[in-house]
Protein backbone atom coordinates (compact mmCIF):
# COMPACT_ATOMS: atom_id res chain seq x y z
CA UNK A 1 0.00 0.00 0.00
CA UNK A 2 1.36 3.30 -1.23
CA UNK A 3 0.36 6.57 1.14
CA UNK A 4 -0.66 8.24 -1.82
CA UNK A 5 -3.23 5.39 -2.10
CA UNK A 6 -4.25 5.75 1.32
CA UNK A 7 -4.72 9.59 1.21
CA UNK A 8 -6.75 9.20 -1.70
CA UNK A 9 -9.34 6.21 0.04
CA UNK A 10 -9.82 8.72 2.76
CA UNK A 11 -10.58 11.55 0.57
CA UNK A 12 -13.40 8.99 -0.98
CA UNK A 13 -14.55 8.39 2.08
CA UNK A 14 -15.31 11.82 3.12
CA UNK A 15 -16.64 12.62 -0.21
CA UNK A 16 -18.93 9.55 0.00
CA UNK A 17 -20.24 11.03 3.22
CA UNK A 18 -20.17 15.09 1.94
CA UNK A 19 -22.44 13.82 -0.55
CA UNK A 20 -24.79 11.81 1.15
CA UNK A 21 -25.27 14.87 3.80
CA UNK A 22 -26.27 16.86 0.86
CA UNK A 23 -28.59 14.54 -0.38
CA UNK A 24 -30.36 14.03 2.69
CA UNK A 25 -30.58 17.80 3.22
CA UNK A 26 -32.09 18.24 0.10
CA UNK A 27 -34.97 15.40 0.38
CA UNK A 28 -35.90 17.45 3.93
CA UNK A 29 -35.77 20.87 2.01
CA UNK A 30 -38.14 18.90 -0.59
CA UNK A 31 -40.36 18.26 2.49
CA UNK A 32 -40.64 21.38 3.93
CA UNK A 33 -41.64 23.12 0.62
CA UNK A 34 -44.38 25.71 1.19
CA UNK A 35 -47.78 24.72 -0.31
CA UNK A 36 -48.98 26.38 -2.75
CA UNK A 37 -52.70 26.51 -3.51
CA UNK A 38 -53.93 24.44 -6.62
CA UNK A 39 -56.01 25.43 -8.71
CA UNK A 40 -59.24 23.62 -9.57
CA UNK A 41 -60.54 23.99 -13.49
CA UNK A 42 -59.29 26.22 -15.77
CA UNK A 43 -57.03 29.21 -14.87
CA UNK A 44 -58.46 32.89 -13.97
CA UNK A 45 -57.09 34.50 -16.79
CA UNK A 46 -59.03 32.04 -19.56
CA UNK A 47 -62.24 32.29 -17.46
CA UNK A 48 -61.84 35.69 -17.85
CA UNK A 49 -61.04 36.08 -21.68
CA UNK A 50 -64.26 33.48 -21.96
CA UNK A 51 -66.38 36.08 -20.37
CA UNK A 52 -65.76 38.57 -22.15
CA UNK A 53 -66.33 37.09 -24.98
CA UNK A 54 -69.82 37.23 -26.50
CA UNK A 55 -69.68 34.04 -27.95
CA UNK A 56 -71.66 31.86 -26.37
CA UNK A 57 -74.94 33.44 -26.85
CA UNK A 58 -76.97 32.36 -29.64
CA UNK A 59 -80.34 33.76 -30.84
CA UNK A 60 -83.89 32.59 -30.66
CA UNK A 61 -84.38 32.36 -33.88
CA UNK A 62 -81.53 30.28 -34.09
CA UNK A 63 -83.07 27.95 -31.46
CA UNK A 64 -86.25 27.96 -32.91
CA UNK A 65 -84.73 26.85 -36.67
CA UNK A 66 -83.05 23.98 -34.89
CA UNK A 67 -86.26 23.13 -32.95
CA UNK A 68 -88.01 22.85 -35.90
CA UNK A 69 -85.51 21.39 -38.04
CA UNK A 70 -84.88 18.85 -35.08
CA UNK A 71 -80.97 18.92 -35.37
CA UNK A 72 -80.02 16.14 -33.39
CA UNK A 73 -76.92 18.13 -31.64
CA UNK A 74 -79.36 20.45 -29.75
CA UNK A 75 -80.04 19.93 -26.27
CA UNK A 76 -82.22 22.52 -25.02
CA UNK A 77 -81.21 22.73 -20.74
CA UNK A 78 -83.33 24.79 -18.37
CA UNK A 79 -82.15 25.98 -15.32
CA UNK A 80 -85.19 27.91 -13.82
CA UNK A 81 -87.34 26.21 -11.19
CA UNK A 82 -89.10 22.85 -11.60
CA UNK A 83 -92.89 24.90 -10.80
CA UNK A 84 -91.75 27.17 -13.91
CA UNK A 85 -90.30 24.51 -16.08
CA UNK A 86 -93.69 22.06 -15.21
CA UNK A 87 -95.79 24.89 -16.02
CA UNK A 88 -94.26 26.06 -19.35
CA UNK A 89 -90.82 25.37 -21.05
CA UNK A 90 -89.35 24.99 -24.88
CA UNK A 91 -89.90 21.57 -26.44
CA UNK A 92 -87.58 19.35 -25.57
CA UNK A 93 -85.87 20.75 -22.65
CA UNK A 94 -84.59 19.17 -20.35
CA UNK A 95 -84.82 20.93 -16.32
CA UNK A 96 -81.44 21.12 -14.27
CA UNK A 97 -82.45 23.85 -11.77
CA UNK A 98 -79.25 26.23 -11.25
CA UNK A 99 -79.39 24.84 -7.65
CA UNK A 100 -78.37 21.62 -8.61
CA UNK A 101 -76.24 22.37 -12.34
CA UNK A 102 -72.89 21.31 -10.34
CA UNK A 103 -74.51 18.07 -8.52
CA UNK A 104 -73.25 14.47 -10.34
CA UNK A 105 -76.89 13.75 -12.11
CA UNK A 106 -76.51 17.57 -14.34
CA UNK A 107 -73.14 16.53 -14.94
CA UNK A 108 -74.15 13.86 -17.53
CA UNK A 109 -75.75 16.78 -19.39
CA UNK A 110 -73.00 19.38 -19.21
CA UNK A 111 -69.68 17.97 -19.78
CA UNK A 112 -69.95 15.79 -22.45
CA UNK A 113 -69.28 15.83 -26.21
CA UNK A 114 -72.07 14.97 -27.96
CA UNK A 115 -74.83 17.45 -27.69
CA UNK A 116 -74.32 21.41 -28.25
CA UNK A 117 -76.28 22.27 -24.65
CA UNK A 118 -78.39 25.53 -24.76
CA UNK A 119 -78.78 27.18 -21.25
CA UNK A 120 -81.95 29.14 -20.99
CA UNK A 121 -83.68 31.02 -18.08
CA UNK A 122 -86.19 34.25 -17.59
CA UNK A 123 -83.80 36.54 -18.96
CA UNK A 124 -80.54 34.76 -18.74
CA UNK A 125 -79.00 35.74 -16.02
CA UNK A 126 -79.50 32.67 -14.51
CA UNK A 127 -78.34 30.36 -17.66
CA UNK A 128 -75.27 32.75 -17.95
CA UNK A 129 -74.11 32.32 -14.17
CA UNK A 130 -74.68 28.90 -15.21
CA UNK A 131 -72.62 29.14 -18.05
CA UNK A 132 -69.97 30.38 -15.89
CA UNK A 133 -69.67 28.15 -13.05
CA UNK A 134 -68.99 24.86 -15.89
CA UNK A 135 -67.06 27.44 -17.91
CA UNK A 136 -64.79 27.35 -14.82
CA UNK A 137 -64.67 23.74 -14.13
CA UNK A 138 -63.71 23.76 -18.22
CA UNK A 139 -67.14 21.83 -19.77
CA UNK A 140 -67.39 22.98 -23.53
CA UNK A 141 -70.02 22.99 -25.93
CA UNK A 142 -72.43 25.00 -23.71
CA UNK A 143 -74.47 28.11 -24.94
CA UNK A 144 -76.55 30.66 -23.19
CA UNK A 145 -79.76 31.60 -25.10
CA UNK A 146 -80.09 35.44 -25.82
CA UNK A 147 -82.43 37.16 -23.94
CA UNK A 148 -84.10 33.79 -22.63
CA UNK A 149 -87.82 33.39 -22.57
CA UNK A 150 -88.62 36.59 -22.54
CA UNK A 151 -86.43 37.23 -25.73
CA UNK A 152 -88.26 34.07 -27.09
CA UNK A 153 -91.39 34.99 -26.56
CA UNK A 154 -91.16 39.04 -27.86
CA UNK A 155 -89.68 37.92 -30.57
CA UNK A 156 -90.51 34.03 -31.93
CA UNK A 157 -94.42 33.55 -29.97
CA UNK A 158 -95.71 37.04 -30.34
CA UNK A 159 -93.28 38.93 -33.30
CA UNK A 160 -93.37 42.87 -33.66
CA UNK A 161 -94.32 43.58 -37.13
CA UNK A 162 -91.37 45.30 -38.92
CA UNK A 163 -92.12 48.91 -40.48
CA UNK A 164 -93.40 49.58 -44.74
CA UNK A 165 -89.81 51.44 -44.14
CA UNK A 166 -87.78 48.56 -43.01
CA UNK A 167 -85.53 46.51 -44.93
CA UNK A 168 -86.42 43.21 -46.65
CA UNK A 169 -84.60 41.26 -44.65
CA UNK A 170 -86.59 42.55 -41.58
CA UNK A 171 -89.65 41.41 -43.14
CA UNK A 172 -88.21 37.73 -44.31
CA UNK A 173 -87.13 37.25 -40.36
CA UNK A 174 -90.66 38.39 -39.37
CA UNK A 175 -92.55 35.84 -41.79
CA UNK A 176 -90.16 33.50 -40.71
CA UNK A 177 -90.83 34.47 -36.93
CA UNK A 178 -94.57 34.06 -37.79
CA UNK A 179 -94.17 30.58 -39.33
CA UNK A 180 -92.17 29.74 -36.10
CA UNK A 181 -94.91 30.91 -34.04
CA UNK A 182 -97.49 28.68 -35.77
CA UNK A 183 -94.86 25.38 -35.15
CA UNK A 184 -94.81 25.98 -31.66
CA UNK A 185 -98.64 25.80 -31.51
CA UNK A 186 -99.47 29.80 -32.02
CA UNK A 187 -103.18 30.14 -33.41
CA UNK A 188 -103.25 26.17 -33.43
CA UNK A 189 -104.05 23.87 -31.05
CA UNK A 190 -104.09 20.72 -32.65
CA UNK A 191 -100.67 20.23 -33.12
CA UNK A 192 -98.40 19.00 -29.94
CA UNK A 193 -95.30 19.42 -30.53
CA UNK A 194 -93.57 15.78 -30.15
CA UNK A 195 -92.05 15.57 -26.81
CA UNK A 196 -88.64 13.32 -27.04
CA UNK A 197 -86.48 13.35 -24.16
CA UNK A 198 -83.06 13.18 -25.20
CA UNK A 199 -80.83 10.50 -23.54
CA UNK A 200 -77.34 11.27 -22.48
CA UNK A 201 -75.00 8.49 -22.24
CA UNK A 202 -72.78 9.01 -19.76
CA UNK A 203 -68.99 7.60 -20.63
CA UNK A 204 -66.95 6.41 -17.39
CA UNK A 205 -63.64 5.53 -18.26
CA UNK A 206 -63.42 1.67 -17.33
CA UNK A 207 -61.27 0.90 -14.57
CA UNK A 208 -58.98 -1.76 -14.93
CA UNK A 209 -59.37 -4.86 -12.65
CA UNK A 210 -56.92 -5.94 -10.52
CA UNK A 211 -56.45 -9.65 -11.64
CA UNK A 212 -57.51 -12.04 -8.33
CA UNK A 213 -56.90 -15.43 -8.41
CA UNK A 214 -56.57 -18.14 -10.79
CA UNK A 215 -54.70 -21.03 -11.56
CA UNK B 1 -7.52 1.77 -8.48
CA UNK B 2 -10.99 0.46 -9.66
CA UNK B 3 -12.83 1.75 -6.32
CA UNK B 4 -11.64 5.23 -7.63
CA UNK B 5 -12.95 4.92 -11.10
CA UNK B 6 -16.20 3.68 -9.37
CA UNK B 7 -16.25 6.83 -6.63
CA UNK B 8 -16.21 9.10 -9.69
CA UNK B 9 -19.17 7.53 -11.22
CA UNK B 10 -21.19 7.51 -8.03
CA UNK B 11 -19.83 11.47 -6.95
CA UNK B 12 -20.90 12.44 -10.46
CA UNK B 13 -24.67 11.03 -10.68
CA UNK B 14 -25.40 12.36 -7.58
CA UNK B 15 -23.96 16.09 -8.07
CA UNK B 16 -26.35 15.67 -11.60
CA UNK B 17 -29.19 14.95 -9.19
CA UNK B 18 -28.77 17.70 -6.90
CA UNK B 19 -28.69 20.08 -10.23
CA UNK B 20 -31.64 19.08 -11.07
CA UNK B 21 -33.62 19.52 -7.95
CA UNK B 22 -32.16 22.59 -8.06
CA UNK B 23 -32.89 23.37 -10.89
CA UNK B 24 -36.72 22.44 -9.84
CA UNK B 25 -37.21 24.74 -7.08
CA UNK B 26 -35.26 27.18 -8.94
CA UNK B 27 -37.04 27.50 -12.13
CA UNK B 28 -40.81 27.20 -9.84
CA UNK B 29 -43.38 29.69 -10.49
CA UNK B 30 -46.28 30.46 -8.28
CA UNK B 31 -49.46 30.70 -10.86
CA UNK B 32 -50.50 34.27 -10.52
CA UNK B 33 -53.69 33.78 -10.15
CA UNK B 34 -55.90 30.86 -8.85
CA UNK B 35 -59.46 29.91 -8.27
CA UNK B 36 -59.26 29.35 -4.45
CA UNK B 37 -63.09 28.47 -3.50
CA UNK B 38 -64.56 25.38 -4.14
CA UNK B 39 -67.00 25.15 -6.98
CA UNK B 40 -69.76 24.58 -4.51
CA UNK B 41 -69.32 27.55 -2.48
CA UNK B 42 -69.86 30.07 -4.99
CA UNK B 43 -73.50 28.25 -6.46
CA UNK B 44 -74.51 28.98 -2.70
CA UNK B 45 -74.97 33.21 -2.68
CA UNK B 46 -76.40 32.59 -6.28
CA UNK B 47 -79.35 30.56 -5.16
CA UNK B 48 -79.52 32.33 -2.23
CA UNK B 49 -79.52 36.06 -3.75
CA UNK B 50 -77.87 37.50 -1.35
CA UNK B 51 -74.67 38.89 -3.55
CA UNK B 52 -77.06 41.46 -4.98
CA UNK B 53 -77.25 44.99 -3.48
CA UNK B 54 -80.69 46.50 -3.83
CA UNK B 55 -81.07 50.17 -4.68
CA UNK B 56 -82.28 50.93 -1.41
CA UNK B 57 -79.47 49.62 0.26
CA UNK B 58 -77.55 52.64 -0.66
CA UNK B 59 -78.94 54.84 1.71
CA UNK B 60 -78.82 53.21 4.21
CA UNK B 61 -76.34 52.92 7.14
CA UNK B 62 -74.23 50.17 5.63
CA UNK B 63 -73.80 52.20 2.58
CA UNK B 64 -70.48 53.82 4.39
CA UNK B 65 -68.85 50.96 4.33
CA UNK B 66 -69.20 50.37 0.52
CA UNK B 67 -66.98 50.52 -2.05
CA UNK B 68 -68.34 50.61 -5.70
CA UNK B 69 -66.25 49.31 -8.21
CA UNK B 70 -67.40 50.60 -12.35
CA UNK B 71 -66.64 47.15 -14.16
CA UNK B 72 -67.49 49.22 -18.21
CA UNK B 73 -65.10 50.07 -20.16
CA UNK B 74 -63.76 53.78 -19.78
CA UNK B 75 -65.78 55.11 -22.53
CA UNK B 76 -69.04 54.58 -20.63
CA UNK B 77 -67.44 55.43 -17.54
CA UNK B 78 -66.96 58.63 -18.69
CA UNK B 79 -70.11 59.53 -20.18
CA UNK B 80 -71.37 58.84 -16.47
CA UNK B 81 -71.07 56.63 -12.81
CA UNK B 82 -71.83 56.51 -9.51
CA UNK B 83 -70.15 59.13 -6.45
CA UNK B 84 -66.68 57.13 -5.55
CA UNK B 85 -66.96 55.06 -7.99
CA UNK B 86 -63.59 53.44 -9.41
CA UNK B 87 -63.03 52.55 -13.08
CA UNK B 88 -61.75 48.75 -13.39
CA UNK B 89 -63.27 47.32 -17.00
CA UNK B 90 -63.79 43.93 -16.57
CA UNK B 91 -61.03 42.78 -18.92
CA UNK B 92 -58.09 44.40 -16.67
CA UNK B 93 -59.26 43.25 -13.33
CA UNK B 94 -56.46 40.44 -13.13
CA UNK B 95 -53.67 43.36 -13.89
CA UNK B 96 -52.08 43.40 -10.50
CA UNK B 97 -52.76 47.04 -9.74
CA UNK B 98 -56.33 46.42 -9.42
CA UNK B 99 -56.26 43.16 -7.64
CA UNK B 100 -54.00 45.52 -4.99
CA UNK B 101 -56.57 47.71 -4.76
CA UNK B 102 -59.22 45.17 -4.39
CA UNK B 103 -57.38 43.49 -1.70
CA UNK B 104 -56.42 47.02 -0.24
CA UNK B 105 -60.24 47.28 0.24
CA UNK B 106 -60.99 44.06 1.29
CA UNK B 107 -58.09 44.51 4.75
CA UNK B 108 -60.37 47.85 5.50
CA UNK B 109 -63.22 45.71 5.77
CA UNK B 110 -65.03 47.58 3.07
CA UNK B 111 -67.94 45.75 1.10
CA UNK B 112 -67.02 45.79 -2.75
CA UNK B 113 -69.76 46.84 -4.88
CA UNK B 114 -69.61 45.59 -8.47
CA UNK B 115 -71.81 47.92 -11.04
CA UNK B 116 -72.12 47.26 -14.76
CA UNK B 117 -74.92 48.35 -16.90
CA UNK B 118 -77.22 45.51 -15.59
CA UNK B 119 -76.23 43.21 -13.32
CA UNK B 120 -75.88 40.33 -16.13
CA UNK B 121 -72.71 42.42 -16.93
CA UNK B 122 -71.17 42.63 -13.91
CA UNK B 123 -72.04 39.17 -13.16
CA UNK B 124 -68.70 37.71 -14.75
CA UNK B 125 -66.57 39.99 -12.73
CA UNK B 126 -68.09 39.49 -9.59
CA UNK B 127 -67.95 35.39 -10.59
CA UNK B 128 -64.34 35.86 -10.86
CA UNK B 129 -63.40 37.87 -7.93
CA UNK B 130 -65.56 35.58 -5.53
CA UNK B 131 -64.34 32.20 -7.16
CA UNK B 132 -60.54 33.69 -6.42
CA UNK B 133 -60.86 33.94 -2.93
CA UNK B 134 -62.00 37.56 -2.52
CA UNK B 135 -64.50 38.51 0.43
CA UNK B 136 -67.80 41.20 0.71
CA UNK B 137 -67.83 41.27 -3.15
CA UNK B 138 -71.39 42.08 -4.24
CA UNK B 139 -73.28 43.03 -7.57
CA UNK B 140 -75.67 46.41 -7.68
CA UNK B 141 -78.67 44.71 -8.65
CA UNK B 142 -80.10 48.17 -10.92
CA UNK B 143 -79.26 48.96 -14.43
CA UNK B 144 -77.61 52.21 -15.73
CA UNK B 145 -80.65 54.45 -17.34
CA UNK B 146 -79.34 58.26 -18.30
CA UNK B 147 -82.66 61.00 -18.06
CA UNK B 148 -81.76 64.16 -19.86
CA UNK B 149 -78.28 62.72 -20.25
CA UNK B 150 -78.29 62.47 -16.55
CA UNK B 151 -76.72 59.03 -15.32
CA UNK B 152 -79.16 57.88 -12.76
CA UNK B 153 -79.78 53.97 -11.76
CA UNK B 154 -83.29 52.03 -12.47
CA UNK B 155 -84.58 49.14 -10.73
CA UNK B 156 -84.10 45.96 -11.97
CA UNK B 157 -85.07 42.76 -10.97
CA UNK B 158 -83.46 39.24 -12.29
CA UNK B 159 -84.98 36.68 -13.92
CA UNK B 160 -88.45 38.36 -13.92
CA UNK B 161 -90.60 36.92 -16.67
CA UNK B 162 -92.26 39.85 -18.83
CA UNK B 163 -95.10 37.19 -19.38
CA UNK B 164 -96.73 34.92 -17.90
CA UNK B 165 -95.38 31.82 -20.25
CA UNK B 166 -98.24 29.18 -19.63
CA UNK B 167 -100.95 31.51 -19.69
CA UNK B 168 -99.87 33.54 -22.90
CA UNK B 169 -99.40 30.13 -24.56
CA UNK B 170 -102.81 29.50 -23.65
CA UNK B 171 -104.29 32.41 -25.02
CA UNK B 172 -102.11 32.11 -28.19
CA UNK B 173 -103.80 28.82 -29.07
CA UNK B 174 -106.54 29.91 -29.51
CA UNK B 175 -109.05 29.07 -26.49
CA UNK B 176 -108.49 25.41 -27.51
CA UNK B 177 -106.07 24.64 -24.93
CA UNK B 178 -108.45 22.21 -22.81
CA UNK B 179 -107.76 19.74 -25.83
CA UNK B 180 -104.36 20.03 -25.73
CA UNK B 181 -102.67 16.92 -24.09
CA UNK B 182 -99.99 18.11 -21.50
CA UNK B 183 -97.33 15.89 -21.98
CA UNK B 184 -94.89 15.35 -19.48
CA UNK B 185 -91.37 15.42 -19.86
CA UNK B 186 -89.02 12.73 -18.36
CA UNK B 187 -85.51 13.78 -17.11
CA UNK B 188 -83.32 10.76 -17.31
CA UNK B 189 -81.56 9.93 -14.59
CA UNK B 190 -78.73 8.08 -15.30
CA UNK B 191 -77.14 5.89 -12.67
CA UNK B 192 -73.65 4.61 -12.92
CA UNK B 193 -72.89 1.01 -12.95
CA UNK B 194 -71.20 -0.07 -10.40
CA UNK B 195 -68.30 -2.78 -11.28
CA UNK B 196 -68.46 -6.18 -10.40
CA UNK B 197 -65.19 -7.39 -8.87
CA UNK B 198 -63.32 -9.96 -10.82
CA UNK B 199 -63.89 -12.70 -8.97
CA UNK B 200 -61.03 -15.54 -8.87
CA UNK B 201 -61.52 -18.53 -10.64
CA UNK B 202 -60.08 -21.40 -12.72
Amino acid sequence: MSKTYKVKKVIVKTEYKVLAALLIILAGGLVLLPKYEKNSGIKPEIFLKNVISTERYVTTDLIADKIIKQDPNLLLIDVRKKEDYDSFSLPNAVNIPLAEVLSSDSEAYLNQDAFDVVLFSNDQCYADQAWKLCNRLGYKHLYVLKGGLNEWFSTIINPKEPKVTDSELAFKQYNFRKAAAMYFGVGNATTTTKVKPKKVIKLTKKKKKVAEGGC
Amino acid sequence: MKELEKTNRISFSAVIIILVVLIGVLSFQKPNNVFKKDKNLTLKPIINRDFLIKIKDLDSARAKQMAFIDVRNGFEYSKGHLKNAKNIYTADLLESENKQYISDLEENEKTIVLYGSNPAEASGAWMLLTQMGYKNIKLLCAKIQYIDNKFSLGEFTIEKPIYDYAAFMKKATSGKTAAKKVIKKKVIKLTKKKKKVAEGGC
